[in-house]
């Protein structure tokens, strides 16, 4: 079951946080203003004339802004870029829009959000999004693992050089210890060879 | 073999004329090649960007048309936006003190009769 929320027009001045256009609407600010009630006010954009409006879904927050250029069609949603995919489609639910409908602003389906499987609410954008983060991320992990290795081979050379330390140490012990069992080589008997003798 | 490098070249865009680009902005703009964009959506965003309409321009309008090799960050839709977030190359600080973006553009064709 699909839960529908209302929209709710909030004051023009509501501030919207980071605003970045965060879905696109294959609407015009005429059919969205028939299917929503939006009520849209004129402004003065960096392209020329707009429309804009701010609302948010009954009972959800937050508020986001819509922004329509005058002879285009496209509405474009705007809020924060960290917001939940969940909390765009629930808006874009409360405009009576289907979210599949709608797009990212790369051009990917914003997705319906109703499948219950996990790896399907992953819908393509936020895969995409994570492959990409991935993929920036990549060269890092590499690098990580070349840290890595180089540290094995660190840690191998300073075992090898203490084991060989440990030879090192042992052979200068051993004449010592020799003494005892036989002839140091030195010309002297050993301590065995005098208590026999 | 030469290396040859590659660059991917994103458009057609326009920008129309209009109370918003002004005969003297538009003039600025030819002659610099580069277009600067404020903060979006009235000034709420946090990061200025460059918009421009996506495609040719339309025949009866008078504006110009441009190619960049400016990837677009959001290019679905009407409008193609370039924000300046993480790209240090693409800011500007206007004397007035204000922080734009900026892209370097390629103008293919202008229409704009009081330019002339």
């Amino acid at each position: 079951m699909t839960l529908t929320a209302t929209f709710i027009q909030l004051p023009q001045d509501t501030a919207i946080t980071d605003a970045w256009p965060v879905a696109v609407l294959d609407e015009t600010a005429t059919s969205l203003a028939r299917r929503a009630r939006i009520r849209w006010k004129p402004a003065t954009g960096e392209l020329g004339p707009v429309l804009r409006a701010v609302g948010k879904a009954d009972g959800q927050e937050p508020a986001f802004g819509l922004e329509a250029h005058e002879g285009h069609r496209g509405v474009y949603v705007f809020g924060q870029e960290t917001q939940s995919e969940e909390a765009v489609r629930c808006f874009v639910r409360s405009l009576g829009l289907d979210p599949a409908a709608a797009r990212h602003p790369d051009g990917s389906s914003l997705g319906s959000g109703l499948s219950s499987s996990p790896m399907r609410t992953l819908v393509p954008s936020m895969r995409e999004r994570i492959l990409r983060r991935m993929a920036k991320l990549q060269p890092y992990v590499e690098e990580a693992q070349l840290l890595g290795e180089a540290l094995d081979a660190i840690r191998g050379a300073e075992s090898s050089s203490q084991a060989t330390l440990r030879q090192q140490v042992r052979k200068r012990r051993r004449p010592a210890s020799a003494h005892i069992g036989a002839s140091a080589g030195n010309g002297y008997p050993s301590e065995r060879e005098r208590i026999a003798a | 073999v030469r290396n040859h490098s590659i660059a991917e070249v994103c458009g057609p865009f326009h920008r129309l004329a209009g109370t918003t680009q002004t005969v003297d902005v538009m003039r600025k703009i030819l002659l610099s090649g580069e277009l600067w964009g404020g903060r979006p959506f009235g000034g709420q965003s946090p990061f200025p960007a460059v918009q421009a309409y996506a495609g040719v321009l339309p025949a009866a309008e008078e504006g110009f048309e441009f190619w960049t090799f400016a990837v677009p960050d959001a290019s679905y839709g009407p409008v193609a936006y370039w924000r300046r977030y993480g790209r240090e190359d693409r800011l500007v600080r206007t004397d007035s003190g204000a922080t734009v973006a900026r892209i370097d553009i390629l103008i293919t064709k202008v229409s704009i009769a009081q330019l002339s």
